[in-house]
């Protein structure tokens, strides 16, 4: 090929080249060699290089010869409605696979050069070269359709020495006195789900340690059950009243309550009585107020 | 060429009896420059300008269409410094954004001195004398360096902060503190409802006045990363597009967000039209606004309205210009030098019959058809995720999601797209 074609193909590609936009996921810690049995903290950050993004999933692996996941935070996140949690999938040996999953969605969309999505917590075991891997990336722009970007992510490595790290080498919990924020669950129903039965919704955030796990209670405080939402409401009636809890990673909780939306049965019958009682009196009183004008 | 008093303009093609101008060029010309002027020139194409005779109007070149929305601008004072963020700058029919300046002065109003800042959406001002108001602007640029729209001002006063922000990750998470404001305000509809979402659920609602301006603020917030979205709904209950943007608020000081700018509503009153029958295009802006509406075909086509007093605007448009098929439309506003984003279009048809349409509820991600998009519906999509659907619910993902039989991470973005909270 001559050198002017060759210049000609290179102008025309260059001329034509139109801007590829995708959202790149990187990796940052505060250094990359450690010792053995030593704890560090690895946040995951997004791109998304100009786009809105409103929809993300993935898969991080990591070797479990040489780390061992302790925590995720995902507190502070950019991802405000969790479809999957961040989160280890088990071996099936009782132990951690060394994949964490996620998905979730920001309604109305994120775009922005460092948007945090979640962080991980590790204690380094044997001594090597370890590479912490992104699969299954997807980010789908806010766009009403669902529109697939292309998704990328920075390869992260570090280096595990032969030396064993001190008792202080841990990253230490996060000091979170604060509770969850506020928030108000919603009682529904809909004939696809549950039958058609009535359910609890609810979610809210944390922006210290992350939400831990929820509780609800429908008799009054006296026992509360772990629950995800959409919750299946035992009590039908909805005739008292129901309270729910969020935890945060650092027992902090914020108690919500939903009042009854129906009297229970006797309440029921006592306002009857009661609205009966007051007729009658109403009644009685008129006439005998006319009963004495006419004496 | 006029019609019904307005003039439309084809973005790839003008025609008349006597001329053809094909593919008309943009930015392809140069700028005359004095003192007092700059003359915009272009290849094929007059710049902004109006031509009339007895028999047609012609508002000519593309520049006559605002076509870069003004960004809102954030501000967190600090110790010394304020640190402003700003949503990126929507560009349309050939214009590039390429960069933005910061402007400051201790008078509003200016005048300012600005810093060229690269193609970024947040800055620091330092050097700053606390407890001194300042006054900021964010004016944008194009590939020339020309300003091409600005923000609304914003004010910030620096303080030294009162609790000690956390690192990212881990460390202290800092306490509520009373003195952890945000405080919104912009431009909606006159006398419109307009929500606040905090992290995708309503915290707040306020009513915007006569003159369409609106305030809400936000108290005893912990220090974090929020995604704030903002809508208005007009008088018919028509929602507007959300203006979001996530920003990081520091515990201890009032954050401002100012001039936030939200699309007009939009609607149509049919979802599918004869050929050559009118459709009826229609929404609220604010009062007295320049609304710009694009009707999406093969050529873009571009109509300009004023709103009234109450910010109604209404276009008779014929559809007799239009391939059969589907089409939709999407709309935009201009207040002096204000520009709205364009807000989500909105489809119909061009076929052989009338329909008239479905009214304020799109349908799109309302799974339980209570005309709102919200966590009741985003459990429903959850408790279908990745099992297999009931014959009851796939007809409703197929009418109302994105109809691939089953429940995934696009479905989600739908919704997401559609929220309301």
């Amino acid at each position: 090929m001559t050198f002017f074609k060759k210049i000609t193909i290179v102008s025309i590609l260059f001329f034509f080249a139109v801007p590829v936009f995708a959202g790149q996921v990187f990796f940052l810690t505060e250094k990359q060699s450690f010792a053995q049995n030593e704890e560090f903290l690895v946040s995951m950050y997004l791109d998304t290089e100009g786009e809105a993004l409103n929809a993300f999933e993935g898969k991080i692996s990591f070797p479990v010869e040489f780390l061992e996941e302790k925590e995720i935070r995902d507190g502070n996140s950019l991802v405000n409605f969790w479809v999957e949690k961040p989160s280890s999938v088990p071996d099936g040996r009782g132990g951690k696979s060394g994949v964490i999953t996620f998905s979730g969605i920001t309604p109305g969309g994120f775009s922005g050069e460092k948007g945090l999505l979640f962080s991980i917590v590790f204690r380094t075991k044997h001594s090597g070269n370890v590479s912490i891997q992104m699969d299954g990336l997807r980010f789908l722009k806010n766009d009403g359709v669902g529109t697939e970007t292309k998704a990328s992510s920075l390869p992260f490595s570090l280096f595990i020495s032969g030396e064993t790290a001190t008792s202080s080498a841990i990253i230490e919990p996060i000091q979170d006195n604060e509770p969850p924020e506020n928030f108000t669950p919603i009682i529904s129903s809909d004939p696809n789900i549950f039958e058609g039965k009535y359910f609890l919704v609810f979610a809210t955030q944390d922006k210290g340690s992350g939400i831990d796990q929820y509780f609800v209670s429908e008799d009054n405080g006296v026992s509360f059950s772990p629950a995800h939402s959409p919750y299946l409401l035992q009590n039908q009636s909805l005739d008292t009243k129901i309270i729910v809890k969020a935890v945060d990673k650092n027992g902090n909780e914020k108690v919500v309550e939903v009042p009854a939306k129906h009297l229970e049965k006797d309440k029921q019958i006592f306002l009857l009585f009661g609205i009966l009682s007051v007729s009658a009196l109403i009644v009685f009183l008129y006439r005998k107020k006319i009963w004495k004008k006419n004496m | 060429m006029s019609l019904f008093g307005m003039s439309i303009a084809y973005s790839e093609e003008y025609t008349a009896t006597n001329y053809k101008v094909l593919d008309p060029v943009m930015n392809s010309g140069s700028y005359g420059a004095s003192t007092n002027f700059k003359l915009f020139g272009v290849i094929s194409q007059i710049s902004t300008g109006t031509s009339t005779s007895a028999t047609f109007g012609d508002n000519a070149g593309f520049l006559y269409y605002p076509t870069v929305s003004s960004p809102a601008v954030s501000v967190t004072p600090g110790d010394g410094q304020v640190a402003l963020s700003w949503t990126a700058s929507q560009a349309y029919v050939g214009w590039t954004v390429t960069g933005y300046n910061v402007g400051k002065s201790t008078a509003s109003g200016g005048p300012y001195t600005f810093t060229s800042l690269g193609n970024v959406t947040s800055n620091t001002q330092t050097g700053l004398t606390n407890n001194t108001p300042y006054y900021f602007v964010v004016t944008v640029k194009d590939f020339f360096d020309t300003i091409i729209a600005t923000s609304t001002e914003v004010s910030s006063t620096p303080v030294a902060p009162t609790v000690t922000p956390p690192g990212g990750g881990g460390g202290i998470a800092p306490p509520v503190s009373s003195g952890t404001n945000v405080e919104f305000s912009g431009r909606a509809y006159p006398v419109s409802k307009v929500n606040i979402l905090k992290d995708g659920q309503i915290v707040l609602t306020t009513i915007a006045g006569p003159d369409s301006n609106f305030f809400g603020k936000l108290s005893n917030l912990s220090a974090g990363n929020y995604t704030f979205s903002v809508y208005g709904e007009d008088k018919n209950g028509l929602r507007g597009s959300p203006f979001t943007f996530p920003i990081f608020i520091t515990a201890g000081v009032t954050t401002k967000i100012g001039g936030i700018f939200l699309a007009p509503t939009i609607s149509v009153d049919k979802s599918e039209v004869i050929k050559g029958d009118n459709i009826i295009i229609f929404g609220q802006s604010a009062q007295n606004a320049k609304v710009t509406i694009n009707v999406n075909s093969d050529a873009n086509i571009f109509v300009q309205q004023q709103s009234d007093k109450n910010g109604v605007y209404l276009l008779n448009f014929d559809s007799s210009v239009l391939e059969l098929g589907n089409h939709s439309a999407k709309s935009k506003q201009a207040v002096g030098s204000e520009i709205s984003p364009f807000s989500s279009a909105v489809g119909f048809k061009v076929g052989t019959k009338n329909i008239l349409g479905t009214g304020k509820c799109t349908g799109r991600g309302d799974l339980n058809s209570d005309c709102r998009v919200d966590l009741v519906d985003f459990s429903i999509a959850a408790y279908w995720y990745k099992i297999k659907l009931s014959d009851s619910f796939k007809l409703i993902e197929k009418s109302r999601l994105n109809a691939d039989g089953k429940i995934d991470l696009t479905d989600f973005s739908i919704m997401a797209y559609y929220w309301s909270g």
